[in-house]
């Protein structure tokens, strides 16, 4: 019961699962009377922070991590930094999510609550009661933040399918945790609105799937999304990757050869901290014309 | 033809190409060259890590020579490992290479390989009791170069006694034969002309099994610091490995459990590969007062790059200097050597301060 009286303030850094489950952590928290400070959107002085402190051999999402926990440090009573070892059944999550609340630890000592999420053994609703118990709650209120905050993600999900455009000719693949960080894909959606074209957006919806090739989680939801895609109706796919993505390293060559049997062009835009807009763009224009190109081609034979 | 292809892993390929023998296949084993690494980069994706490209160039090459199988091992976690398998196969497909890998790991009491060459029941237990028997008699060779290197007069002695060794280990043929091998070993290295009253610097390596053990990935980095005057530990035993692969409940100091433990106030999960071992290992390495730990892994390795910053807190709780490497095929020899050389004279310099004897 001791902590219950401490925990005021809980810090969530805008990074990696915070964009996995929108909505969730805001609504858990709010639930149980704690009052939640979220860290800045990713900005130019983050990515600064982030290479001057973070392990210079992880990618970039990670590196952002940590300048978001520092930003926060100062501001809260606590730190919230969940263990994610699979967000879907008989899946598993990239490694470098299972460490975050040790790294957590080291940035902040003493600041970090935490709990697993590992959906191969306890359902996510499952183990927030549990963690909301941990914390100090009663059985009841526990259960009421729990069932709200899964609600909450369903809800977001749900408003975002209604909204979704049914004409769209590109299709913008990308893990989570860079398609809605605005820093890291806004460029790439500016430059699609400039030029007039429309997209979609790739949506993880975390179902359990048939027990394929794929382990990680969110790759393959990205893979099944490609496969679905229709050649009539998509014109290009275009990836985000971050440098250094041990998943993706392997991902994109299942995504290429996929792709190449449905003849659907793909690019692959890579970021890291030194990313230069002018180059996104000018490859963003390159790819789209070669697009058109080879449409107006098909046309006139 | 029956030849099969094992990846290169240091001197314990003549275990493996002793139980390759135990089931009836002629193995092909090469040391890693140049060539095979021009081979593996050019074939393979530009950012994944240093033991794929390894592995399929070692797999070309072989399959150029006319090997048509080949083993690796499959991993099962959320390392890349796991992929590494259907990738390497279509990548040799796709090049028109007849091969098929097989898998080690997981699958079932009796793997598609073992199906395959289907080995009468004797002479296989026979066999993969003769290669575990060599296995353990690698480790002990390694153990006695590691502590007679930094010590030797004249320089290179001790590199030559134990090639002859593992040259004749290689050789030998049955249990008896390895049996007389083990007892003439010891002598053999107490003949070489040691320098007792010599202060040697104790420096434990862990990270990564193929980077750790492939002589060639690490640059020799096991005789590199013996000349330098340091007696190595080289944390991948293959021993202990297999005793935690199929014994998860034993105690000991380094057995899984035990691991699992002594890490547990900075890591409490098992990431994947060999990064709780790494974080483990080091902090075995603190309490017994080494002077330092060498990190070495593949660049972008996923487990070992996330635990780093856990890595760095173990050194400082410690005050146990830990230099990390990072190796990829373009890594140069020279710049390695200015690192250690630089590493390996600050820790001497730390003995000095501290007036720290060691206890050894």
């Amino acid at each position: 019961m001791a902590q219950k009286m401490t925990i005021k303030k809980v810090g969530i850094p805008k990074s990696l699962y915070y964009f996995f489950y929108p909505d969730l952590w805001k609504t858990f928290f709010e639930t149980l009377e704690i009052e939640v400070i979220l860290s800045e959107s990713t900005s130019r002085k983050t990515i600064e922070l982030a290479s001057s402190v973070a392990e210079s051999e992880n990618c970039l999402p990670i590196k952002l991590f940590d300048a978001h926990i520092l930003e926060l440090i100062d501001k809260v009573d606590v730190l919230f930094v969940p263990r994610i070892i699979s967000t879907i059944k008989k899946h598993c999550s990239c490694p470098k999510l299972s460490v975050l609340p040790d790294v957590a630890r080291i940035l902040a000592p003493g600041k970090v609550i935490t709990f697993e999420i590992n959906e191969n053994k306890i359902k996510l609703i499952s183990s927030l009661q549990k963690f909301a118990q941990e914390l100090g709650f009663s059985n009841s209120i526990a259960k009421k933040a729990a069932n709200r905050a899964v609600n909450a993600t369903k809800k977001h999900t749900e408003e975002k399918e209604q909204s979704k455009k049914t004409e769209a000719s590109f299709f913008i693949v990308s893990h989570p945790y860079n398609l809605y960080d605005d820093y890291i894909t806004g460029p790439v959606i500016k430059k699609l609105k400039k030029m007039n074209i429309s997209y979609e957006i790739i949506e993880f919806k975390k179902e359990k799937r048939k027990k394929d090739a794929i382990r990680w989680d969110t790759c393959g939801e990205m893979n099944d999304n490609l496969f679905q895609l229709d050649p009539e109706k998509c014109k290009g796919v275009i990836q985000i990757s971050s440098f250094n993505c041990g998943c993706d390293s392997v991902m994109l060559e299942t995504s290429r050869s996929v792709l190449k049997e449905k003849s659907i062009p793909f690019i692959v835009l890579i970021i890291d901290e030194h990313s230069a807009l002018a180059g996104v763009d000018t490859r963003l224009e390159a790819f789209i014309d070669s697009v058109r190109w080879k449409n107006e081609q098909n046309c006139n034979s | 033809m029956n030849k099969i292809a094992i990846p290169n892993m240091g001197n314990y390929s003549i275990a493996f190409a002793a139980i390759a023998d135990a089931m009836g296949a002629t193995p092909w084993i090469s040391p890693t060259t140049p060539e095979i690494v021009k081979l593996g980069y050019e074939v393979s994706p530009d950012s994944l890590c240093l033991p794929f490209k390894i592995f399929i160039g070692h797999f070309i090459k072989a399959a150029e020579e006319g090997v048509e199988y080949a083993v690796m091992v499959n991993g099962n976690g959320p390392c890349r490992l796991t992929y590494y398998r259907q990738l390497l196969q279509k990548i040799l497909d796709e090049r028109g290479l007849k091969m098929h890998i097989f898998g080690l790991g997981d699958t079932g009491i009796k793997p598609p390989i073992i199906k395959h060459y289907d080995p009468p029941f004797f002479k296989f237990w026979r066999g993969a009791l003769w290669a575990l028997q060599k296995m353990f008699l690698i480790d002990e060779i390694e153990k006695l170069a590691w502590k007679t290197r930094p010590r030797e007069i004249k320089k290179g002695e001790t590199s030559t006694v134990t090639n002859q060794c593992l040259l004749e280990l290689e050789a030998a043929k049955t249990g008896i034969e390895i049996s007389i091998l083990k007892s003439k070993i010891f002598e053999r290295f107490t003949a070489i002309n040691i320098n007792t009253d010599k202060k040697v610097l104790k420096v434990a390596l862990v990270g990564e099994a193929s980077v750790l053990r492939d002589k060639y990935l690490n640059h020799s980095m096991e005789e590199l610091l013996g000349g330098l005057g340091v007696e190595v530990v080289n944390y991948f035993l293959l021993g202990v490995e297999l005793k935690n692969i199929f014994f998860p409940h034993l105690s000991g100091k380094h057995s899984k459990k035990h691991m699992l433990e002594i890490a547990k106030p900075y890591l409490q999960t098992k990431v994947g590969g060999h990064a709780l071992d790494s974080i483990a290992h080091s902090i075995i390495c603190g309490e017994d007062s080494y002077d330092g730990v060498i990190h070495l892994c593949p660049s972008g390795c996923m487990p070992e790059i996330s635990i780093r910053p856990i890595l760095r807190k173990v050194s400082s709780d410690y005050d146990l200097p830990v230099l990390e490497c990072s190796f990829d095929e373009h890594t140069s020899h020279v710049g390695l050597v200015t690192r250690l050389e630089a590493y390996i004279d600050m820790l001497y310099d730390r003995r000095k301060k501290n007036g720290k004897e060691h206890n050894t």
